[in-house]
């Protein structure tokens, strides 16, 4: 609630709210999202007093004022509120390592004609619209986002998206990571490399692609290049596995061999009759290359955060880029607006979820949303409205102890909910919660 | 004032009660009174017992005059009037207790409440008694009373929110000809009565 709200008084500043939707249409798309409501239709079905209480109201909203506001999100308003809500305090004066990379929301529609684009999950190539975010590994949070139609490749958006990481953000250092979209052409790659050498604090690893002339190449190399390297088994007792890590320079299409660029070749060996994988890897660092594969390697926080959002906060429900009411089905028109908007606060509260799951503990830390909402968010309970308060008292409930400083913080913090009259909002646990079972 | 030494007729001087004014109920009363203090001796229960029993025993004497003879104030033996058995026994409990000890934290507020709102008419000394079943904390009646002050639990609060408010009668509408109508407001731009993209001709 203390983010929401922070989030509500951002957004007052930078909506213009004709119709006096925002406040509602804003609580309800984050704390949706939180209590795991997957469909916007859902909130017809909705009659718990507490999810009206936090959406902004005393009864629940409903779903055509609250799809009416998505709907008619302007791009620039939600531009700043993207811009003010970014949290570039995590990069700031650190050592960061940023993750960039795409996902592709499928879209189906048969009305209208959209940009298509290859949709990993699906293993086709179909209508569909991407966000593109930055994610930072080291707090394992998004920082940035930007939506576009289905069309757009990663190697479009890298050089913007990290040039405000670096203006923005501020870090001491910034080694950012990116997937082979934004490497696609030798051009892109290029781009890359020559703001690398703008930016004396910026590293790139960007992971090539397999073309076919350049990965017989690398399949050339010597051996005597190749250094052999032990990984753990899949599990315990199981036999290590083999890479082979070597050093060389890839030369780019119209580039001289002087301008060649660091490549590391990582070859995966696979018992048996399979193929060994092949991954190639451009750098701009000078490290060794078992650490620049194991940074890289990092980059899977960010394919799993994607995953959070898409299972427990409905990342694929985000509303459509393109518009419905186009006078021309066939080119419809792009609006950012809604898209980029409810994408953001899917991350949003998923940075606000991981910040809660840290502060339960480190038993907590890392836990995914669903399992949160399972154990904490969405609890019964009772309400008691006084002149004063908004008394929220939880029924006991196993584990409910973790979450007592969190709520001393926030009963401390005084909170005030100007949708219940200013009334300060007090959160209360059942003492004498039941006790475990014993062995 | 004490009456476990001395004589009755000095117990009555010393609280300025004139012996010869009393009635014969009176001075019955008062010398079984002085025989109590005399075996119990003057100790808070025993004071506070014996103070319960003659300001609700219809006894004739004023609320000064009692105080005097059980070693109370003035205003507070005429606190304890409105008290009841219960009430007066909680209270002597918790005035014995000892100094208290602990903190009214805002997550109490719930249970507090909870408590307040299934035990309508539980009295402060009740609530300070689930308090100190419930945490372990014992806090004054003065802290209990800024605690719900603050969160709208207290009684004169609830009271107000309960009472309904009155409404002013709605007169009715006199016809007037010249009437200036406001315009109707445009519908917003939700929820369109119909799509204007033409749809697939297939």
């Amino acid at each position: 609630m203390p983010a929401a709200l922070d989030w509500l008084a951002t957004a007052e500043e930078c909506f213009a709210d004709n119709y006096g939707s925002l406040r509602q249409g804003l609580l309800t798309s984050i704390f949706a999202l939180v209590v795991g409501v997957e469909r916007i239709f859902h909130l017809d079905e909705m009659e718990d007093a507490g999810f009206a209480r936090l959406c902004g109201g005393r009864r629940c909203p409903s779903r055509h004022t609250i799809g009416g506001w998505r709907r008619h999100l302007a791009w620039y308003e939600v531009d700043a509120f993207c811009r003010r809500t970014y949290p570039w305090h995590l990069l700031r004066n650190q050592d960061a390592v940023v993750s960039f990379d795409e996902h592709t929301i499928p879209r189906w529609t048969k009305k209208f004609r959209i940009g298509k684009g290859y949709v990993t999950t699906r293993n086709k190539y179909m209508r569909c619209e991407k966000l593109f975010t930055g994610y930072d590994l080291e707090s394992r949070r998004f920082v940035s986002l930007r939506a576009t139609p289905g069309n757009w490749g990663l190697q479009e958006l890298a050089l913007p998206l990290l040039q405000q990481v670096l203006a923005q953000g501020r870090p001491r250092s910034l080694h950012a990571l990116f997937d082979a979209g934004a490497g696609k052409s030798d051009a892109g790659v290029r781009a890359l490399w020559d703001l690398a050498e703008q930016h004396r604090n910026l590293e790139v690893t960007l992971r090539a692609c397999r073309y076919p002339h350049r990965l017989r190449a690398w399949k050339q190399l010597p051996s005597g290049l190749f250094v052999s390297v032990a990984e753990p088994g899949v599990c315990v007792g199981a036999p290590a596995k083999e890479i082979r890590l070597a050093e060389t320079t890839t030369v780019l299409k119209g580039e001289s061999p002087e301008q060649a660029i660091r490549t590391i070749v990582c070859r995966e060996v696979r018992p048996g009759p399979k193929k060994d994988c092949w991954h190639p890897l451009f750098v701009t660092g000078l490290g060794e290359p078992a650490d620049e594969l194991t940074v890289f390697r990092g980059r899977q926080h960010q394919e799993q955060g994607y995953r959070v959002g898409v299972h427990d906060l409905f990342l694929d429900a985000v509303p459509c880029g393109y518009d419905k009411e186009s006078p021309d089905r066939t080119r419809p028109r792009f609006q950012r607006g809604p898209l980029q908007m409810i994408g953001w606060l899917v991350a949003l509260v998923y940075n606000a979820v991981a910040d809660l799951a840290a502060a339960l503990g480190a038993g907590y830390a890392g836990e995914h949303v669903r399992t949160l909402r399972r154990q904490f968010f969405n609890r019964p309970g009772q309400l008691y409205e006084t002149p004063e308060a908004l008394i929220v008292l939880l029924d006991p409930f196993t584990g409910q102890e973790a979450l007592v400083p969190l709520i001393d913080a926030l009963n401390a913090r005084q909170h005030r909910l100007p949708w219940l009259e200013n009334r300060r909002l007090v959160m209360s646990l059942t003492p004498g919660g039941p006790a475990r079972a014993g062995p | 004032m004490t009456a476990t030494d001395g004589t009755f007729a000095q117990w009555l001087s010393h609280a300025q009660i004139i012996a010869d004014r009393l009635t014969p109920e009176q001075r019955g009363l008062l010398q079984a009174v002085f025989a109590f203090r005399q075996a119990c001796g003057s100790d808070y229960y025993s004071s506070r017992l014996l103070s319960h029993f003659l300001l609700h025993c219809a006894s004739g004497l004023k609320v000064a005059q009692l105080a005097r003879l059980v070693g109370f104030s003035r205003p507070a033996t005429s606190k304890q009037q409105g008290l009841s058995s219960k009430e007066a026994i909680q209270a002597a409990h918790h005035r014995l207790a000892g100094r208290s000890h602990g903190k009214l934290l805002p997550r109490y507020a719930g249970p507090i409440a909870e408590f307040i709102l299934t035990h309508p008419e539980a009295t402060r000394y009740d609530v300070l008694d689930f308090i100190e079943r419930t945490w372990n904390v014992r806090v004054s009646t003065v802290a209990l009373h800024h605690f719900n002050k603050k969160f709208g639990l207290d009684r004169a609060t609830r009271a107000a929110a309960t009472t309904p408010t009155p409404t002013v009668a709605r007169l009715p509408a006199e016809p007037c000809r010249d009437a200036h109508v406001p315009p109707v407001p445009p519908a917003p731009p939700f929820s369109p009565r119909a799509r204007s993209t033409r749809v697939p001709s297939c």
